[in-house]
């Protein structure tokens, strides 16, 4: 016989899990239908060719398999590039903004470890159309509505500011190379790698070499937005950093401004980021439950250049925090057991469950200790 | 306020690790003194983990431990997803490739076959570091004693560590190039990074303090 089992990354979902993710699911489907975000469903199978518009280096890792014609096909590796083709396809020149939500699996090549698989369900949100940052604020607080109603205690929002380094490597005038190698080193985390390249990198002064290395680890909670003002060269870092502060204002007014850890250092992994970025830790977590930023790039490479801003949650990874916090999701076994229910008593266990009591039934002479 | 917990590798770096530590002031008595024991708290309250080098960023990527101390050469193998925030410049050792003293086989089997056999701890490395210049060569992983395989005739060359070239010597083998050089680096958790944000920068300016005293 063959082994019975699924490839790596992937697994079957039994009924108490199932029902735990579908409570969780539900709650989050909730919040975004609150907000007046309408559901899209896209395909799980996407043209390599068109998610590749995106020129996102972290796809290079999804499944992919080949039509019948030749074309290479990719398994769905996110939700905003989806979205970002439907918005250049379908959705195009309908009143902005538009508000949409997706929650599907996607699919990458990880190594498979705890809350990271192959294959992992999502749900995510785009604000598409506006740049305000009011509009950040609204998908951060429906994060945090999302996570609260689902149960979740203790979660902090880490939010930082991809164009406040970009802008300073403008006002500094680096070439596009050296630009590059900074920002892969901040994306892949290897700090020591980036401290070497500024202090490598010709034609700098020391005040320069000093921002550089500074910014990234600007970091300590609120006062970290006061000691960036120190590091403003040009109107456009004045005005990211602008954007912070008027999106926290406005976070604030739905009751989630303390939850916020801002961190001039917060990249995340994908590389269509170009301002606002926030992620979402969970106490005891050692990783991300999920995160989003504001991406004003991509949507014109797929025809329908607009501002946009978006977040992705991890339901399997939120529910691993849930479950380690103890969370009790009700009973997972039905209500009642009905011995003869299948076989003699069908129509009372059916007023039963017309009276919203679930019934398990089994045969009539079932032993009861089985 | 919360303290770190740490994971230290028992090994080559432990030492140099070690000494830097207590000169930021951290209490490393108990762990110096057992080498058995696996966990051990200062009375600041500081968490010290020991285990293999190999297994320390796999504890600091889920989150066990919040920071660590483990080679770049482990690190780059391992490629996890951590964040990499200083180089302690201590446990230097080179990632060289070698072949048996002589002519170089591994030149005359790629001349011919268009591969070569190479053995070696490091197989990620090895591999992108070869594809990245168009070579291709076949990898044999092992777990020790590497210099063995050319000299059985498992593999025409091997990639390995090396910090005083004496093993390499002794069993005949010839650095042919230096691939990477490797040093003892802090790593830290994603999460940690930002939650415990204060005492993360706290102990990476007493490390750095530390490091420019003893220059």
């Amino acid at each position: 016989m063959a082994l019975l089992r699924t490839p790596p990354g992937t697994k079957d979902v039994l009924p108490t899990e199932a029902a735990e993710l579908r409570l969780i699911e539900d709650a989050v489907r909730t919040v975004f239908g609150e907000f007046g975000y309408g559901e899209v469903w896209t395909p799980v199978l996407e043209y390599e060719e068109v998610l590749a518009l995106s020129e996102e280096q972290a796809f290079l890792t999804g499944f992919r398999l080949l039509d019948e014609a030749g074309k290479v096909l990719i398994l769905r590796p996110d939700l905003t590039t989806p979205i970002a083709r439907v918005v250049g396809s379908r959705l195009r020149g309908g009143v902005l903004p538009h508000r949409v939500f997706t929650v599907s699996n996607v699919f990458r090549r990880t190594a498979s470890q705890r809350g990271q698989d192959s294959e992992f369900r999502q749900a995510g949100i785009e604000l598409l159309g506006s740049g305000l940052p009011e509009a950040d604020a609204e998908v951060i607080a429906v994060a945090c509505r999302c996570l609260e109603r689902a149960g979740l205690r203790g979660f902090r929002v880490g939010v930082g500011q991809v164009a406040f380094f970009t802008e300073l490597v403008n006002a500094l005038g680096l070439g596009p190379e050296l630009a590059r190698r900074l920002m892969g080193d901040l994306v892949a985390k290897d700090l020591v790698g980036f401290r070497l390249a500024v202090e490598q990198a010709p034609g700098l002064d020391d005040d320069d070499r000093r921002a550089l290395l500074e910014v990234p680890e600007l970091r300590d909670g609120a006062a970290a937005l006061d000691s960036a003002a120190g590091y403003v060269r040009s109107t456009a870092m004045q005005a990211a950093l602008d954007h912070v502060r008027a999106m926290q204002e406005a976070l604030t007014a739905y009751g989630y401004g303390d939850r916020l850890l801002f961190d001039f250092g917060i990249f995340r992994n994908l590389e269509y980021y170009t301002g606002l970025v926030f992620e979402i830790y969970a106490p005891g977590m050692g990783f991300t439950l999920g995160g989003g930023g504001r991406y004003d790039n991509l949507l014109g490479r797929f025809g329908a250049p607009m501002p946009a801003v978006g977040f992705g949650l991890g339901l399997d990874r939120l529910h691993v925090a849930l479950v380690e916090q103890g969370t009790d999701f009700g009973p997972a076994e039905p209500a009642v057991l009905m011995v003869g229910a299948l076989d003699g008593h069908v129509t009372l266990a059916d007023r039963l469950r017309e009276a919203c009591v679930q019934v398990f039934a089994l045969p009539a002479g079932t032993p009861l200790r089985s | 306020m919360k303290t770190l917990r740490i994971a230290l590798a028992r090994g080559a770096i432990f030492e140099p690790t070690a000494a830097l530590l207590e000169r930021c002031g951290l209490d490393l008595t108990e762990v110096r003194a057992n080498s058995r024991k696996l966990i051990f708290e200062t009375a600041d309250g500081t968490r010290f983990i020991t285990t293999r080098p190999t297994d320390v960023p796999t504890y600091v990527e889920h989150g066990a431990a919040d920071v660590g101390f483990v080679g770049k050469d482990v690190l780059l193998e391992q490629g996890k997803n951590v964040y990499e925030v200083l180089d302690l410049g201590s446990g230097r050792c080179r990632m060289v490739f070698a072949t048996p003293e002589g002519e170089d086989r591994s030149l005359e089997a790629l001349r011919h076959l268009g591969t070569f056999r190479v053995a070696t701890k490091y197989p990620n490395v090895t591999r992108a570091y070869f594809q990245e210049r168009g070579i291709s060569p076949e990898i044999i992983k092992l777990h020790g004693s590497i210099e063995l395989a050319p000299l059985v005739g498992l593999a025409e060359g091997i990639v390995d560590l090396t910090s005083t070239g004496t093993t390499l010597k002794e069993n005949r083998l010839e650095e042919r190039f230096q691939m990477y050089e490797s040093t003892t680096r802090m790593i830290v958790n994603r999460v940690a990074h930002k939650i415990l944000a204060v005492q993360v920068s706290e102990l990476v300016a007493r490390l750095r303090a530390a490091m420019a005293e003893a220059l």
